[in-house]
């Protein structure tokens, strides 16, 4: 187990270092960023000092190990905009996206676990079947469909929240909730069909003829073995707190990182880009190693055979 | 779309209904509305999607109490929401048709490729499934649109990037298992060549997985399209596409609601009639999958 996990984390590793040479080069295959920043008829005087001042007039491979050596020290450029440090800039914008993300996935588990679960448990019953429409919904309406439509209801018919800011908790509530219905939709409808899967197993049958109250059958049989396929959707939710929320933090003038992100590609803000693609890959490699140790918690079979997921 | 050829044994209504439920027929029809609309663009817009009528700005659908003269009402610049809505429309499922194709192309060849070569091709072919599957794919469309800047063709092939690791993934597996049953060693034993194994043998084999696959790709391009063209990093003007209609509507939403709705709604019936559709050839073609 400990070394299937050490090689999981050199993999891991492996992805950020992949991510952060795929963001090189695509900034560099992609034209020169002082004629970009300083539009193509600026003073030749003037191109020539920002190459220099950015590293950009030394050979391609040079640039690529400066690069390396800087990112490994934490330095990954400052902003083409305003100078600060990409970095600084991106982490500032983090509690903003958490204080809306968070409470969303909570919303998600909160509804969208019980809710699959129960229309597993009533298969076909009406209640299964609104579940189910509703998740369908959840799966083919856009997130800014969403957003606008709860916009449109509450803050322009009703007037009962803003539609669009971030003064006060009240102005929070519209993103959580368009963030939290559509998660609970995917996870609603996951959960059901690993309840439905874990339900038609023969242990199931065995338990229940041995005379088990379904309650107990339900709750000490079926619910720790559907949790296993329920945690991988889980963790790729965990791993998406963080980028989840670019559409909608555009739609709601949130000062996010997915509202960060959007208007530095924009401004084709490239430090800022690679900074936030970064922070992105590392969220979701953490949230996929969280995963297998949950994995080798829930499902014991992992435990002695020391091996979790792969391929 | 040929229901009545359909040769049932009692040729009861019911058991009709029962092959063809009344949902999925509702489905397959605003498929193909959707289809009329895209292929006859050109004669079924009212005005020019571009043309300006100052005098009728803002005036509401029909629904809404309006005139026959824009059935869909009109935007801030007196454009027929109907005419760009039908222009809308071919764009975006366009846009979703190629990234499909491109997708279920690149993936299928690139299992195939790891299939076949094993050991370290498939090693690089797997590495880069996991790269795609550690960052979600709006955040590196938005990376690579910041750093090349914005085409219609560059837009296109990265719809088609999006989902070419679901291909992957199936197409290996499946070819994997092909090439331990007999007919695939029989034909290679005939002297068939690669790209005639492939092609004509185990291509026809796992099609059925593929075309439910891309029945689960295609609202997903529709959605990250109108996601990214609603960002305003997608379709460009003049040009436009639904995510950019509701985009724009966005800004007249307590004046205009219509100017977002329309397209919205367009939005969702498509990809909810393709995802019913979906799951209807799933349960005829493929009852292995899920």
């Amino acid at each position: 187990m400990l070394r299937y996990l050490a090689g999981r984390l050199l993999r891991a590793l492996f992805t950020i270092f992949l991510v952060i040479t795929f963001a090189f080069f695509v900034l560099h295959a992609s034209g020169d960023p002082a004629l970009m920043i300083l539009s193509a008829d600026a003073p030749p005087e003037a191109i020539k000092a920002f190459r220099a001042a950015w590293g950009l007039d030394r050979p391609l491979w040079v640039q690529y190990l400066n690069y390396i050596a800087h990112a490994l020290g934490g330095d990954l450029g400052n902003s083409m905009r305003d100078g600060r440090p990409a970095v600084q800039i991106v982490l500032e914008r983090v509690p903003a996206t958490l204080a809306i993300t968070l409470p969303a996935f909570a919303l998600k588990l909160a509804i969208g676990i019980p809710a699959g679960i129960y229309a597993a448990l009533h298969r076909n019953s009406l209640a299964d079947r609104l579940t189910m429409m509703l998740s369908v919904a959840g799966f083919t309406v856009p997130s800014f469909v969403l957003a606008l439509v709860l916009v449109l209801i509450f803050a322009v018919k009703l007037g009962w929240l803003p539609s669009a800011g971030s003064d006060g908790p009240a102005s929070a509530v519209l993103p959580i909730v368009t963030l939290g219905i559509a998660g609970a939709a995917i996870l609603a409808r996951f959960t059901r069909s690993a309840m439905l899967e874990v339900l038609g197993q023969p242990y199931i049958r065995a338990a229940s003829a041995k005379g088990l109250s379904w309650r107990r059958v339900v709750t000490e049989h079926a619910l720790p073995n559907a949790a296993i396929p329920t945690t991988t959707i889980v963790g790729f939710m965990v791993g998406t707190l963080i980028a989840g929320a670019v559409v909608v933090e555009s739609v709601f003038a949130w000062p996010g990182i997915g509202r960060l992100l959007v208007s530095a590609v924009a401004n084709r803000d490239l430090a800022v880009v690679q900074v936030i693609l970064l922070l992105v890959a590392a969220t979701m490699v953490t949230a996929n190693i969280i995963v297998d140790f949950v994995y080798g918690w829930i499902d014991p079979r992992m435990r002695s055979k020391g091996v979790v997921g792969g391929h | 779309m040929s229901a009545v050829t359909e040769p049932f044994p009692r040729g009861s209504i019911s058991r009709f209904f029962e092959a063809w439920p009344p949902l999925t027929l509702i489905a397959l029809g605003w498929i193909a509305l959707m289809v009329v609309v895209a292929l006859g663009a050109d004669f079924l817009a009212p005005y020019s999607f571009t043309a300006l009528d100052l005098r009728a700005r803002l005036s509401p659908p029909v629904f809404m109490g309006g005139s026959w003269a824009h059935p869909l009402g009109s935007d801030e610049l007196g454009r027929d929401v109907l005419s760009r809505l039908i222009m809308s429309i071919r764009l975006s499922l366009l846009i979703a048709f190629c990234g499909t194709l491109i997708a279920a192309a690149f993936g299928t060849t690139m299992g195939f490729v790891a299939a076949h070569f094993r050991r370290k091709v498939e090693a690089v072919v797997l590495m880069m499934i996991d790269f795609q599957a550690s960052v979600p794919f709006l955040i590196i469309a938005l990376a690579v649109l910041a750093f090349f800047g914005n085409s219609l063709i560059l837009f296109v092939v990265l719809m088609g990037l999006n989902s070419w690791e679901r291909y992957a993934r199936i197409a290996r597996g499946l070819t994997l298992s092909a090439n331990e049953q007999g007919y695939a060693a029989a034909v290679r034993q005939l002297g068939a060549s690669n790209l005639r194994v492939y092609g004509l043998h185990v291509l026809p084999n796992i099609a059925s997985t593929l075309i439910v696959s891309m029945t689960i790709t295609f609202p997903e391009t529709i959605l990250l399209e109108s996601g990214l063209s609603f960002l305003g990093l997608g379709v460009q003007p003049p040009l436009s596409s639904l995510g950019n209609m509701v985009g724009y509507g966005r800004e007249y939403l307590t004046r205009a609601p219509w100017i977002m709705l329309c397209p919205a709604a367009v939005i969702v019936l498509s990809t909810l009639s393709i995802s019913i559709v979906g799951d209807w050839l799933r349960d005829r073609l493929d009852p292995t999958l899920r």
